[in-house]
């Protein structure tokens, strides 16, 4: 069987979900389930030093977990 | 200095250009002088530039009674009051953060491009001039990395446009009764009229009153400033037409609905770079029609009942370079594509896309030093100075004759338009009295997950963002007693919203943000789905307005937030609920429409 990997580049990542829904459209996805969900974790810090990121629920629990406990370590992922 | 207007002498009296003739006999009118230091006088600047002289970029000179300052000067006299301790003041930001940020639009190449927020605001026009003024003044033009350039274009859809502009259809004495037309000049270049003298004409029926409306885009009720002010004018109406793709608040007025083409259902030519793509339909469902056909059919039909510049524009001898009325959308691709020498039929048969200029000539930087082979000198600009006209003489002229926009002259605005940009404080702000009352600033502007007004009834988009997000600082959700997930009263004078409070440290303290929204859930109840939960209410569209182009307070107005009970009757929120717009169109077996016929067909 094929394996398919997605590549996404959390620093360039704006939160438009536009993949979640593309991904929800193409595999016949009904409402309230989801294959590919975008999160936003943050934004983080105090105005406006601050910053968000949106990783796919994809992302293994632990790196998500790194995520929301210090964004800055993001680039270690 | 050599490429704009700013070393040429402005009488201070007139804030006018000083002309040769005005101070030498039988001088060309259509030149500008200089102050030369060399002889201490005013002298004739040829165009480009003339070697023999050296112009001073400031000053202030006496001659002959007269007071003359240069364009640079009257910028500088302009800017002088607004130290970096004073913008950092008025903008709320930290003097050192802009000192930063002046330095790496210096270093260059950098260009600076305005988004639509300015444009919604009363200063629109002033903040567009100084972003102008600050590129040209370093240099930012026309240049490799800059933002500022003329590269060639397609031209087959210009502003997204296929529709012939036409203006010889609109007789001179009809231009002059457009609506907003006197006032706000500016928007002559599109062909527009404002909102608000829209909204006054219906409602005190002058400079005369309004009986049809035809409307071709979303939800005006959605959009529009201050929405509520339009309830009582649309309701005075005679006939009210909607014509769109799908029912919104606006249809729910409308006597009759036109029901329109999706885009993957339209054919249309897009200019991109050197190219032209055929963008073809890829679909066709339900009975539907392009706008661009719909248009064209109401004024044939309106010829054929006798409307005598209906008629003419069937002619296309009267019609000339613009092609007449059209029947089917190949007519008008072709007639588009007739500068690239093909057919829309050809296009699709594998000429698609259309490179019209190979790369390397396409990307022409400094086009403005390029020599003009009629006159042997540099093209320059198009402007009357053929430099950057950065003192704006041209904004003066405007506003008293609509020159270059008007075909014809027309009235004078009430006030001169400045030539050069201001700054105006919100008239709701902070330290104002409303403040007492409503102390928090609301802005607004879009999401990635909608467009303008459209997909509030997309299943996908309502799941990821269901309701309409108040923002709101920590500091002032504990202020105002609202908690992350509350349902939140938004209010001012002009009307009262809901919203779901976001806490976030994403806006700061004394600002809230909240995204405009209508629900198509509830078109059928009496709010007709734009009165829950749309920033627009709130919005302000009473004076000021923008000198130039009258744009008004969409954004910088003050409301207050409350906690609330519950949310609007009837909004949906759980993603099952958006089940009711899932796709289920049977698609048509054609792409291509069905034409009507004719009984006159031409004259």
């Amino acid at each position: 069987m094929t394996q398919k990997t997605l590549v996404i580049d959390l620093d360039r990542c704006i939160g438009c979900h536009a993949c979640e829904a593309a991904c929800k459209l193409e595999n016949n996805v009904p409402m309230g389930v989801y294959y590919n969900k975008v999160l936003t974790i943050g934004p983080v810090g105090k105005y406006p030093d601050h910053e968000a990121v949106f990783p796919s629920d994809r992302l293994p629990e632990l790196q998500r977990r790194a995520l929301r406990e210090g964004l800055s370590d993001r680039r270690l992922l | 200095m050599k490429w704009t207007n700013l070393p040429y002498l402005v009488d201070v009296k007139t804030k006018m250009f000083v002309r040769p003739n005005e101070l030498f006999d039988g001088a060309n009118p259509k030149e500008y002088v200089v102050w030369d230091a060399k002889t201490n006088a005013p002298k004739t600047m040829k165009y480009p530039w003339d070697d023999a002289l050296d112009p001073k970029l400031e000053g202030t000179f006496k001659h002959n009674g007269r007071t003359f300052k240069t364009g640079f000067t009257m910028l500088r006299e302009q800017c002088e009051p607004y130290t970096i301790e004073k913008a950092a003041e008025i903008c709320w930001l930290d003097p050192k953060k802009i000192v930063e940020g002046i330095k790496i639009f210096a270093d260059g190449p950098s260009g600076l491009s305005l988004g639509v927020a300015t444009d919604q605001f009363p200063n629109s026009v002033e903040a567009a001039m100084g972003s102008v003024i600050l590129n040209s003044i370093m240099g930012y033009v026309e240049k490799p990395g800059t933002m500022m350039q003329r590269f060639p274009n397609g031209g087959t859809a210009p502003a997204g446009s296929l529709a012939p502009r036409a203006q010889k259809c609109l007789p001179p004495s009809q231009l002059a009764k457009r609506l907003g037309g006197r006032e706000f000049k500016g928007l002559l270049q599109w062909d527009a009229a404002s909102p608000q003298s829209i909204l006054n004409a219906i409602l005190t029926e002058k400079p005369y009153p309004l009986k049809v409306w035809i409307e071709r885009s979303g939800n005006k009720f959605g959009v529009l400033g201050n929405a509520s002010s339009w309830e009582p004018a649309i309701k005075k109406l005679d006939f009210v037409v909607h014509m769109y793709m799908y029912p919104t608040s606006f249809t729910t007025y409308a006597d009759m609905i036109l029901p329109t083409t999706e885009w993957l259902e339209t054919n249309m030519l897009i200019d991109c770079c050197n190219y032209v793509f055929a963008r073809q339909a890829v679909t066709h469902t339900y009975e539907t029609q392009d706008e661009t056909l719909i248009w064209s059919w109401i004024l044939r039909r309106c010829g054929e009942l006798g409307h005598e510049m209906c008629q003419k524009a069937m002619d296309p001898e009267f019609m000339g370079d613009d092609l007449p009325l059209w029947k089917t959308m190949e007519e008008l691709l072709d007639a588009k594509l007739k500068r690239h020498n093909v057919t829309w039929e050809e296009v699709k048969n594998g000429h698609n896309p259309i490179k019209f200029m190979p790369d390397d000539k396409w990307a022409g930087y400094y086009v403005y030093k390029k020599t003009d082979p009629k006159t042997g000198l540099p093209r320059g600009f198009s402007t009357p100075s053929k430099k950057l006209e950065l003192y704006g003489e041209v904004f003066i002229n405007l506003g008293r004759t609509g020159a270059p926009y008007a075909k014809q002259p027309l009235a004078p605005a009430d006030k001169d338009y400045s030539p050069l940009p201001f700054y105006m404080e919100p008239v709701e702000n902070p330290k104002a009295e409303i403040a007492k009352k409503y102390p928090l600033v609301m802005t607004n502007g879009r999401l990635p997950i909608y467009h303008h007004g459209t997909l509030r009834n997309n299943p996908y988009s309502r799941e990821v963002y269901p309701l309409p997000e108040i923002w709101v600082n920590p500091k002032d959700a504990e202020k105002y007693g609202v908690s992350h997930g509350d349902w939140t009263w938004v209010e001012n004078d002009r009307g009262k919203i809901r919203a779901i409070c976001r806490v976030t440290e994403g806006i700061p303290q004394g600002i809230v943000y909240q995204e405009r929204f209508w629900n198509p859930e509830t078109l059928n109840t009496p709010t007709r789905g734009w009165k829950e939960m749309n920033v627009n209410v709130l919005t302000k569209n009473t004076p000021p307005y923008n000198d130039v182009v009258g744009t008004y307070t969409l954004r910088g107005f003050q409301v207050a937030i409350s906690k609330a009970d519950k949310g609007p009757d009837g909004v949906l929120r759980k993603p099952e609920d958006f089940n009711i717009w899932m796709p289920d169109a049977t698609v048509t077996e054609s792409a291509e429409p069905v034409y009507p016929t004719y009984k006159n067909e031409g004259k």
